[in-house]
């Protein structure tokens, strides 16, 4: 609990009444299919957290989140559906994951890491292509272009959701767990080797900092975080396939990022949900929606590069200022009125 | 394996790595103007094929008049493209956001494309066909058959390259171009008009990317999907090392040709095989085959 | 040649220079010297039109240019060489000199350079051995005059240096200035703008002292030589009057 005083700053408190609002709220107002999609923006914010470490901390634009992801929700796919013969527990399942994931994006981490800047991103996209081919093609494990089915859906201690607004609970627990791992990252020592790397590489070689060790353990984390989302994106949804881990997919995870503001943890859940809520709250414009995610993209670049939540800082700087302009103006009057 | 299968794929694989060659050429000009990678180029080739096959198709009209139309439509796609996605970022901070802008453009495109022209895929006709039986013309040499159209395709872009190297090396035009994409500073200080000139470097990339979108429209089917060939050309230019433009065309022949040889044992997973082949590009030989000592803008 | 009056320039909300006034004299070396941060380049960046400015500039036969961007600035022949020499990197040494044609060339022009080239090659000998090397492969020096060369195709009535002795070795900085005298003697305006203020009272006929912003001395170098206060703020105390 005393670690927790640290974070209670007025902005901490506004976003914790908003999130309590939040979950109060949705619920009562969302169902079914709606409480689906808003389910999909909270896993795929798992993922996006993942990739604001590596991305928003690191400055490393990373397209690797899919890869993992399709790693984390075959996994399970395979194990919870009884199509290899047996039938693993969810929950065993979960931790597996974890685990299996952690040794595995360590592992490209190291590989891909030797290259540097733009090389590496590009190493990404191939890694991406690589992975995508096999999901797509091979039968034995993936499934194919039909993908897997009929994957169990999640089981803690005996208790199953029933339907997505109790996952909806579950998921705004994890989430929460994520992001204040994510913001506890951002604060601590790695968090800072990190962003001084993004800012000058050789510098930060010269204070002393692993530079590739600590890139591989951002990219550890991100790819975690990522299966993690895989994982429970199939426990959710029961169903996994290829398309789910696409380059277009890829892209869309980073656009979530940067629209929140890629360095702001609340910012990334915001951007996440907002990207995947957009279609289903534009469902009249379905023509023109694309259209309208790909100039806001554009805009958003122009006018808000660091996000949502760079404009709320914005917002709230200029408050203050003006804030602090009236007080100025006053004190003068008042001392002379003490005269 | 016999020699007709051989030959078949080498010249398939050199014709799609030709159009992956048209694509990369536009990259490595963008990079060098702008200093970004443009994650809209495929789009940009989508885009270029739906615009050709309307002037072919849905105009019907001859290749006299369609080929002075179409530049003209390069010309406003690459001018709006321009004043859309890079120029209210060009003085950007965030390196990062003009790169991300290119992908919400890559969007944009994609759904402008489909608004315009529908979402269903449309064929165009054999770029050359044979006027006897109205199909797909072929050569015969010996025992070996080889389409036309994939010649031209080689041919063709050959022509292009050539011209983009011309312009470049030989041109007075071409010059000022490179100094303006090599120093804008001190460009400008001389008086060279580099607002033009980087509408210029757009618009010969629209061009590149679309007469690859018209090359290949018979053979894929006209749709907005097209734009995924790009990460094979973004694959070409790493392979030749980052921003050496002959370096990026051998780097996407390559890739043609590989990505042709790998439908023999792995025909679903040529994707797999392409970009295995880039990661271990990218291990061995990380500055490419003819790797420049300075890769990225700074 | 050149008319400076009140003039102020600025970097966003930051004013960089706070009402200067300078004269170029036709024919003439004015050179304007004063610490890191004075706002030397800043002068320079004002007349060529690259940054925001306010004020007056009047040159000889164009009139008023405060309003005037950095194009027609350039078109009118006033070159500006900037700090840290700026050559083209991937353009070779003859290609260089030859984008230095373009404000009276235009882009589609049939004129020939050959004239130009010659004399700028005959005023750097070394420039012609290395004709066809690549501009990231030249010395220091050799970028240096590679840069004023390029200047010099460009036909300026006012050749604009700023710091030329940048980065350079001592026997370097001499070879330059040598040809920087040459350069003035055949006719040249020129302003040059200077951090080594021994070298630029050497060869100038007028000189300037900035600071901060704002103009503090001027008048012809040959007084500024040998002015204590000059000596003492810009040539250090021990140094022998120059001659």
């Amino acid at each position: 609990m005393k670690k927790m005083k640290s974070y209670i700053k007025p902005s901490s408190f506004l976003i914790f009444i908003a999130l309590a609002i939040f979950v109060a709220l949705v619920p009562a107002v969302n169902q079914g299919y709606s409480m689906m999609i808003l389910n999909l923006g909270l896993i795929y914010s798992i993922a996006t957290y993942g990739l604001s470490v590596m991305l928003g901390l690191g400055g490393q634009l990373s397209f690797a989140a899919v890869s993992f992801m399709g790693l984390g929700a075959y996994f399970t796919a395979n194990l919870c559906s009884g199509r290899l013969g047996f039938w693993v527990d969810t929950s065993l399942t979960l931790v597996l994951v974890l685990i299996i994931s952690t040794v595995v994006a360590f592992l490209i981490g190291m590989i891909l890491f030797r290259l540097s800047g733009t090389y590496f991103t590009f190493g990404t996209i191939g890694l991406v292509q690589v992975t995508w081919s096999f999901y797509l093609s091979y039968k034995p494990l993936f499934g194919g272009p039909d993908g897997i089915s009929n994957v169990a859906t999640l089981r803690i201690f005996g208790w199953s959701p029933v339907d997505y607004n109790q996952w909806f609970y579950v998921l705004v627990v994890i989430v929460l767990i994520v992001a204040i791992l994510v913001e506890r990252i951002r604060r601590s020592q790695l968090g800072r080797s990190l962003s001084a790397i993004r800012d000058n590489e050789i510098a930060a070689q010269t204070l002393g900092i692993n530079v590739y060790m600590t890139k591989v353990i951002a990219f550890t984390i991100a790819g975690v975080l990522a299966a993690l989302a895989g994982s429970l994106y199939a426990m959710h949804s029961q169903f996994v396939s290829s398309d789910m881990f696409t380059f277009e997919r890829a892209t869309s995870y980073i656009i979530m990022a940067m629209l929140g503001g890629v360095n702001n943890t609340f910012g990334v859940f915001v951007g996440s949900v907002l990207v995947t809520m957009l279609p289903e709250w534009l469902r009249g414009m379905q023509r023109y929606l694309q259209l309208i995610y790909g100039v806001g993209v554009i805009l958003l670049m122009v006018f808000m590069p660091m996000g949502l939540a760079g404009l709320a800082g914005n917002f709230g700087k200029s408050i203050k200022r003006k804030l602090r302009s009236a007080a100025v103006k006053n004190a003068p009057a008042e001392k002379e009125d003490a005269k | 394996m016999n020699i007709n299968t051989i030959v078949s794929l080498a010249v398939n694989g050199i014709s799609m790595g030709m159009i992956y060659a048209l694509m990369a050429m536009g990259l490595i000009l963008l990079i060098r103007a702008i200093g970004v990678m443009n994650f809209a180029q495929g789009d940009l080739l989508m885009f270029g094929a739906f615009i050709t096959c309307w002037l072919t198709v849905d105009l019907k009209l001859p290749l006299w008049a369609m080929i002075p139309l179409s530049i003209v439509c390069f010309v406003v796609v690459g001018i709006i493209f321009m004043f859309t996605a890079y120029w209210p970022l060009r003085n950007a901070s965030y390196p990062a956001a003009t790169v991300i802008s290119t992908m919400g453009a890559a969007m944009a495109l994609k759904e402008i494309a489909t608004l315009i022209w529908g979402s269903l895929p449309r064929s165009m006709p054999p770029l050359m066909k044979n006027p006897a039986t109205g199909k797909v013309a072929v050569l015969k040499i010996g025992s070996i058959t080889i389409q036309w159209q994939f010649i031209l395709t080689i041919i063709v872009g050959s022509v292009f390259i050539y011209l983009v190297f011309v312009l470049f090396d030989k041109l007075y035009a071409g010059r000022m171009m490179q100094a303006a994409a090599q120093d804008k500073y001190a460009a400008e200080l001389l008086g060279i008009p580099t607002i033009l000139t980087t509408m210029a470097t757009y618009v010969i990339v629209v061009a590149l990317a679309s007469t690859g979108g018209y090359m290949i429209a018979p053979i894929f089917m006209v749709s907005n999907t097209l734009g995924t060939l790009q990460l094979r050309a973004f694959a070409g230019v790493v392979i030749g090392g980052f921003g050496n433009i002959k370096g990026a065309i051998l780097g996407s022949l390559l890739i043609g040709v590989v990505e042709a040889f790998s439908t023999i044992q792995f025909s679903q997973y040529k994707d797999a095989v392409v970009f295995l082949v880039l990661i271990v590009f990218l291990l061995v030989r990380p500055q490419g085959l003819f790797g420049e000592k300075i890769a990225d803008k700074a | 040649m050149l008319q400076i009056r009140d003039l102020h320039a600025y970097y966003g909300p930051i004013e960089a220079l706070k009402g200067i006034d300078i004269t170029v004299k036709e024919g003439k070396i004015t050179c304007l010297i004063g610490s890191n941060g004075a706002g030397k380049t800043t002068l320079l960046k004002s007349i060529s039109g690259m940054i925001k400015r306010t004020g007056s500039i009047v040159v000889k036969g164009d009139g008023e240019i405060i309003d005037k961007n950095s194009r027609y600035i350039a078109n009118h022949r006033i070159i500006h060489v900037p700090e840290g020499r700026h050559i083209f990197p991937g353009l070779s040494v003859k290609n260089n000199l030859e984008v230095g044609t373009i404000n009276w060339h235009g882009f589609f022009g049939r004129q020939s350079y050959a004239n130009e080239l010659e004399e700028v090659y005959s005023l750097f000998p070394r420039l012609k051995e290395r004709e066809n090397q690549l501009g990231w492969s030249l010395s220091g020096g050799e970028q240096q005059m590679l840069a004023i060369g390029r200047a010099m195709m460009a036909k300026p009535k006012i050749l604009m240096l700023d710091e030329p002795s940048m980065g350079l070795a001592p026997i370097v900085i001499s070879e330059l200035f040598e040809k920087i005298v040459q350069i003035n003697q055949q006719g040249m305006t020129i302003l040059l703008v200077e951090q080594n203020a021994r070298l630029a009272l050497q060869v100038s006929d007028f000189t300037y002292i900035i600071d901060s912003g704002k103009g503090i001395l001027s008048g012809p170098s040959s007084d500024l030589k040998n002015d204590s206060r000059v000596i003492e703020a810009y040539l250090g105390k021990a140094v022998q009057k120059c001659d």
